[in-house]
């Protein structure tokens, strides 16, 4: 099991600025080599799923077991990457610095790191490793930060909202490395979207959460079989159930 | 992690202010000024043209001070923008712990105000060598204790103003204005209690705790006063003079016990809250 999580609690009372929120997560499971997608509207606590598996937040109750560790335990990420939706790299670092230096720090193999730096830019489109990350655009950042999150050699990939402020070329060039990643070494991800076609074609596991709560959860197989497409089964629990409303 | 902060630490252009300026004061010193041994080897003296000869303890108070400043604006900015959100969930979601993130940042600290503080006394060490013919090493040992001890009490109480507030302005500006005065009306809450008549027994034990609450700048103080006045009457100075005269055997132990001793709490709370800290 890569990913296990149990009885998850976490909730913000009404403050200044937000709103009253409670995230409740029965159960969720994440399997060695599946990819599996969370989806549900802006707001609906998949961020902040997200970082209570990784101990950035703290639940209120439950439990989290990742990589065979408590999530606490700075073991459980040893093997685990993640990229999160709103990231900080160093402004005056080049983009080759700001990858060296974090390989350093996440004790990736440093043999050959310059070849796959090069392989790597290569899949990705990116002829601006010597380019300071300040003189970046958006989406080159963006570009970058997935490069910095497939620079290693993990298990399990977290990737929120990973293809925001990308162009249709480059997603694809990603979304190709990332499937011929998963069938080449059986590597896991979660990945969190509120856009149907990103993950359309990639997944095999999907939640769709609300308000906090997972709502409902299938497989692919199951999706297509019992509402046609992706999109079908997210507008059927999303749209009707605001008409109702 | 100690290593991606000191990176991030040498990039900053306002800490390189301050060896490009220790060197360009040596040269204008060499060039412009005249420097003589005070008759020993541990001072000297140094004026330009007509104007009358300063001591030596006159340029490393002026020095000392700026790059003290340079340091206090320069160091915390990337501290600040380590706990930035954005940043903090990158790094935090690597192998490392909240105690690793916050060690590595005083370990950065320490390590690269040493490396500016070498700087600065090699520049002064050539300076005095070649223009003052005198090498006075506990001069320099004395430095390499001064700045970076200073460094230490300041920056600690920024880190917990950081950890507490987010804001960068807001954590330089209080604790450069309010630690000196504070730790200094502690250091000698005696004298001033007494002053406005409310030396009793309470008040003095409570502010002899209190001392213990807070970074002790004014400890650091103390402890070099010599550094700043190792003029002509330097034997009668009692703290650092002491050790520029007799040597280190001279040093007041007990007062550097108390001042890495008043770090302790603001430090101990800061990671207290660091691990509580949520991204």
């Amino acid at each position: 099991m890569i990913l296990k999580a149990t009885d998850i609690s976490k909730t913000y009372s009404k403050s200044r600025k937000r709103e009253a929120f409670s995230l409740n997560i029965d159960s969720f499971e994440v399997q060695p080599g599946s990819f599996t997608a969370i989806l549900g509207p802006n707001g609906s606590g998949k961020t902040t799923f997200i970082k209570i598996i990784l101990d950035l937040l703290f639940a209120d109750r439950g439990e989290i077991q990742l990589l065979g560790h408590d999530h606490k335990n700075k073991e459980a990420r040893q093997k685990l990457s993640y990229l999160p939706e709103n990231f900080s790299f160093p402004e005056k670092f080049t983009v080759r610095q700001m990858l060296h230096t974090f390989a350093g720090i996440t004790n990736t193999d440093q043999t050959d790191l310059d070849a796959r730096i090069q392989k790597l830019a290569e899949a990705f489109n990116v002829d601006y490793l010597d380019k300071k990350i300040k003189d970046l655009s958006k989406g080159m950042r963006q570009t970058v930060a997935l490069l910095h999150t497939f620079l290693g050699d993990y298990k399990f990939y977290i990737l929120d909202e990973p293809f925001n402020g990308l162009d249709a070329v480059q997603k694809k060039a990603i979304m190709e490395y990332i499937l011929d990643l998963q069938q080449r070494q059986n590597v896991a991800i979660l990945i969190t979207t509120h856009i149907l076609s990103d993950i359309e074609k990639t997944c095999d596991y999907l939640h769709l959460i609300k308000n906090g709560s997972i709502i409902d959860a299938a497989s692919k197989d199951e999706i297509t079989e019992q509402h046609g497409s992706v999109e079908t089964y997210y507008l059927n629990h999303f749209e009707s159930k605001k008409a109702l409303q | 992690m100690t290593s991606l902060n000191i990176q991030l630490m040498l990039k900053n252009k306002v800490l390189w202010a301050w060896p490009i300026i220790a060197v360009l004061v040596a040269l204008l010193v060499g060039w412009y000024g005249d420097i003589q041994s005070a008759g020993n080897n541990y001072s000297f003296l140094f004026g330009s043209g007509n104007s009358p000869l300063l001591t030596s303890g006159f340029l490393i108070k002026q020095i000392t001070g700026f790059f003290i400043l340079i340091a206090i604006i320069g160091l915390p900015t990337h501290f600040g923008k380590n706990l930035e959100s954005n940043r903090a969930s990158m790094l935090l979601s690597k192998p490392i712990s909240r105690t690793d993130f916050f060690i590595s940042e005083f370990a950065a600290v320490i390590t690269v105000t040493l490396i500016y503080t070498l700087i600065t006394n090699i520049v002064l060490a050539v300076l005095l060598a070649v223009e003052a013919g005198i090498f006075p090493y506990q001069l320099y040992l004395g430095i390499l204790f001064y700045i970076p001890l200073y460094i230490l009490a300041i920056y600690v109480s920024i880190v917990l103003l950081l950890v507490l507030t987010r804001s960068y302005l807001a954590s330089v500006l209080i604790a450069f204005l309010l630690l000196a005065p504070l730790s200094g009306f502690l250091l000698e809450a005696e004298t001033f209690l007494s002053f406005m008549g409310l030396n009793t027994e309470l008040m003095v034990g409570l502010a002899d705790g209190l001392s213990y609450l807070v970074p002790s700048t004014a400890g650091v103080d103390k402890l070099m006063v010599g550094l700043e006045m190792p003029g002509p009457d330097a034997a009668a100075m009692p703290e650092m003079s002491g050790v520029l005269i007799n040597g280190f055997v001279a040093f007041n132990w007990q007062l550097f016990g108390f001042v890495l001793l008043s770090c302790l709490p603001f430090f101990l709370l800061s990671f207290y809250l660091m691990r509580r800290k949520q991204f």
